[in-house]
C-alpha cells in the first residue's frame, strides 16, 4: 500500500480541517457539505452543515442547542465503530472531554492521523474516559499549553467549595461553569463528595443538564433558581453560565459569592479580571502535564497543534525530538462567548 | 505554612472588607502561637528578609525548567512568584519526606541562615509545598504580599478576637514585637493588657 504524506490527507483550510481523500471536514467553523464533529461545544459543533457524522450524544446536544433542523442529514457513530468515507477509514474514540466527545482517527493507506478535538486525561464521572489511540500524527489542542497550567486534584477544589459554603452559611454560592459538561461534572463531583442538598440551576443550564440525566448520569435533586424566593437560597449552591455570575441576575441571591470552575482559574490575574472570589481549578481540558503525557503515549512522531498556547507546546515537542507545527486554525477557543447568549434566557426578576 | 497560604489565597480574591476581616479573625482564632503572630507580622509589614531577592528566585527556576518555557509562562502570568510557584517541577516525594515547614520555621530559618545556604533551603521548601504554598512562601520571602490587606485591617482583625477596638491595639503596638504572644494573651482574656513602656508613647 502506498504511504501518503499526512499533509496530503488532512489540510487546514479556512473552513476547518479538510480531508482530501475523504472529502469531509473535521469540526468546520463554517457551513460545509460534510462534517465530522468531535463534540458538542459551540466552537466545534456549528449549525448549518449538509451531512453530519458524530456520536449519538453529540448529535443530541446539537439538536438541543440549534433545533431539529441543525443539519441536512445526520448519522450517529458509536465509539470504536469504523466507517469507510471515500478513501479513508474513520473511527471515533472517547476523548474524556464532555458527554459524547470523541477523538476522530482517520486512516488512509498506512497512515493514521488522530484529531483529538478537545480532551482531558483525568477521571470525570459524566463521560467515558480518554482512550489513547496509537497514531502517526496526533492533532492536539493546546488550550492549557503552558507549564503553569497544572490542574491538580479536582476533588480538592470541590472540597474548597464545600468549605466555603460552611464558612459563609448565610451567603449563596454561585458557581460559574460552562453549561455543557463542566456544570454537570461539578454537580456529579459534589454528589461524590457527599453533598446531598438540592443544587440550583440557572435557566440556561436546564436543557443540557436534564439531557445528561436522561443518559443515565445521576445528579441528585436539582431545582431551578428562578422558582425560589431569595430567602430560600441562603446557604445554597447554584450553577450558572460564567457570564451570569456578575450579571444583574445575581440580585435574586442573598449576598452572592462568585465562584468559577475553570482551568483558567489557575492564574490569579484571570480570576481577578472576572471578579471571581472563589476560583475552582476544574478543567475539561488536559493540563500541561496531561498534554505532554498524552503526546508521548500516542507514539506519534509528528504533532499538529490546533488552538491555544501553541508556541510553548511546539517548543516542547521540538525539545523531545518530535516534529511539530501549529495549524493556525481560527475560530476555536473556550465556550466563553457562547454563554453570553443563554444568560438572557432568564429575565432578571 | 499551608494554613497561612490558604489564608493569603482567600484574601487575595476577597474584595469585601468585612469578609476579609472574617477570614483574618477566623485564622487568628484557630491558629496557635507563634504562627499567627508571624502571620500578623507579615501582614503589618513587620517582617523582612534581607537575602531573598527576586533574582535568586529567577535563578532557581531557570536551573530547573526550560528557559524558553519559563519566558513564555512569565509573559503570560505576569507575576514572578506566581509563575515560579505554578511551574515548579513536581518531585515524587518519598513517604518519609519532612512535612511542609510551619510559618514559624520559615521565619526563624530565614533570620539565621547564611546567604549562600538560602537557595538550597528555599528549593527544599518549594519541593515540599503545593502551588498555593509555594506562591505564599515566595510572596513572604520577597516581602510584598499585595493581597489587599492594610496593616490597619490586620490589626482590626486581631482586635476583634477580644472584641476590642483597633485603636486600643494601635496604642500598644509600638511596644510589641513579633510574634506578639502578650497581645494575643490579652485579646483572649488570658493576661492583662500589655504595657507600652516607651518613655514617649505614641498617642494619635
Amino acid at each position: 500500500m502506498i504511504r501518503m504524506r499526512p499533509s496530503d490527507i488532512l489540510v487546514p483550510q479556512p473552513h476547518g480541517l479538510y480531508c482530501k481523500p475523504g472529502d469531509y471536514y473535521i469540526d468546520p467553523v463554517r457551513p460545509v457539505a460534510r462534517a465530522l464533529i468531535t463534540h458538542g461545544h459551540s466552537d466545534h459543533a456549528r449549525a448549518g452543515h449538509g451531512a453530519v457524522l458524530a456520536t449519538r450524544e453529540t448529535l443530541d446536544i446539537m439538536r438541543l442547542r440549534y433545533g431539529e433542523d441543525f443539519a441536512g442529514t445526520t448519522q450517529a457513530i458509536a465509539y470504536g465503530e469504523r466507517l469507510m468515507l471515500g478513501g479513508t477509514e474513520v473511527g471515533f474514540h472517547p476523548a474524556g472531554h464532555v458527554l459524547g466527545s470523541a477523538q476522530i482517527a482517520v486512516r488512509c493507506g498506512d497512515t493514521c492521523i488522530v484529531a483529538s478535538g478537545d480532551y482531558k486525561d483525568v477521571p470525570d464521572p459524566t463521560c467515558a474516559p480518554f482512550e489513547v489511540v496509537p497514531c502517526d500524527v496526533f492533532i492536539t489542542e493546546a488550550t492549557f499549553g503552558l507549564p503553569v497550567f497544572r490542574h491538580g486534584d479536582a476533588g480538592a477544589e470541590i472540597a474548597k467549595l464545600l468549605d466555603s459554603v460552611a464558612l459563609f452559611p448565610e451567603r449563596a454560592h454561585l458557581v460559574g461553569a460552562y453549561s455543557l459538561g463542566k456544570a454537570q461534572r461539578v454537580i456529579a463531583m459534589l454528589r461524590q463528595a457527599g453533598y446531598d442538598a438540592p443544587v440550583y440551576l440557572h435557566g440556561a443550564m436546564e436543557k443540557i443538564t436534564r439531557y445528561y440525566e436522561s443518559r443515565g448520569i445521576a445528579l441528585g435533586e436539582l431545582r431551578m433558581a428562578k422558582e425560589q424566593k431569595k430567602a430560600e437560597l441562603v446557604g445554597t449552591i447554584t450553577l450558572a453560565p460564567p457570564s451570569a455570575i456578575q450579571d444583574v441576575w445575581t440580585r435574586r441571591f442573598p449576598d452572592p459569592l462568585a465562584a468559577f470552575a475553570s482551568g483558567w482559574m489557575r492564574v490569579r490575574a484571570r480570576a481577578r479580571q472576572k471578579g471571581v472570589e472563589l476560583p475552582l481549578v476544574i478543567s475539561d481540558h488536559a493540563d500541561w502535564d496531561g498534554l505532554c503525557a498524552t503526546i508521548g503515549a500516542t507514539g506519534a512522531g509528528e504533532i499538529w497543534v490546533t488552538h491555544g498556547q501553541e508556541d510553548a507546546l511546539v517548543h516542547w515537542c521540538a525539545s523531545k525530538g518530535l516534529k511539530a507545527r501549529p495549524l493556525a486554525l481560527v475560530g476555536y477557543g473556550e465556550e466563553d462567548e457562547e454563554t453570553a447568549l443563554p444568560a438572557q434566557e432568564e429575565a432578571p426578576a | 505554612m499551608n494554613r497561612f497560604a490558604e489564608l493569603l489565597d482567600r484574601l487575595s480574591y476577597e474584595p469585601g472588607r468585612n469578609n476579609k476581616l472574617r477570614l483574618l479573625t477566623a485564622y487568628l482564632r484557630d491558629t496557635p502561637d507563634p504562627d499567627r503572630g508571624y502571620a500578623l507580622a507579615a501582614m503589618t509589614g513587620a517582617l523582612s528578609f534581607k537575602h531573598a531577592k527576586p533574582a535568586l528566585i529567577r535563578d532557581l527556576i531557570t536551573a530547573r525548567a526550560d528557559p524558553a518555557l519559563f519566558a513564555l509562562s512569565y509573559d503570560y502570568v505576569g507575576d514572578l512568584s506566581e509563575t515560579v510557584a505554578l511551574m515548579w517541577p513536581r518531585s515524587e516525594r518519598p513517604t518519609n519526606a519532612p512535612s511542609p515547614p510551619t510559618l514559624t520555621e520559615v521565619v526563624d530559618t530565614l533570620d539565621s541562615l547564611p546567604k549562600k545556604e538560602l537557595p538550597a533551603q528555599l528549593a527544599a521548601w518549594l519541593d515540599g509545598l503545593d502551588e498555593t504554598g509555594r506562591w505564599a512562601l515566595l510572596k513572604l520571602v520577597t516581602g510584598a504580599l499585595r493581597i489587599g490587606v492594610s496593616a490597619r485591617l490586620a490589626k482590626t482583625a486581631a482586635a476583634a478576637l477580644g472584641d476590642k477596638d483597633a485603636h486600643e491595639v494601635e496604642l500598644i503596638w509600638p511596644g510589641l514585637a513579633p510574634p506578639y504572644p502578650e497581645l494575643f494573651a490579652w485579646l483572649e482574656g488570658r493576661a492583662d493588657k500589655p504595657l507600652n513602656r516607651d518613655p514617649a508613647p505614641f498617642r494619635p
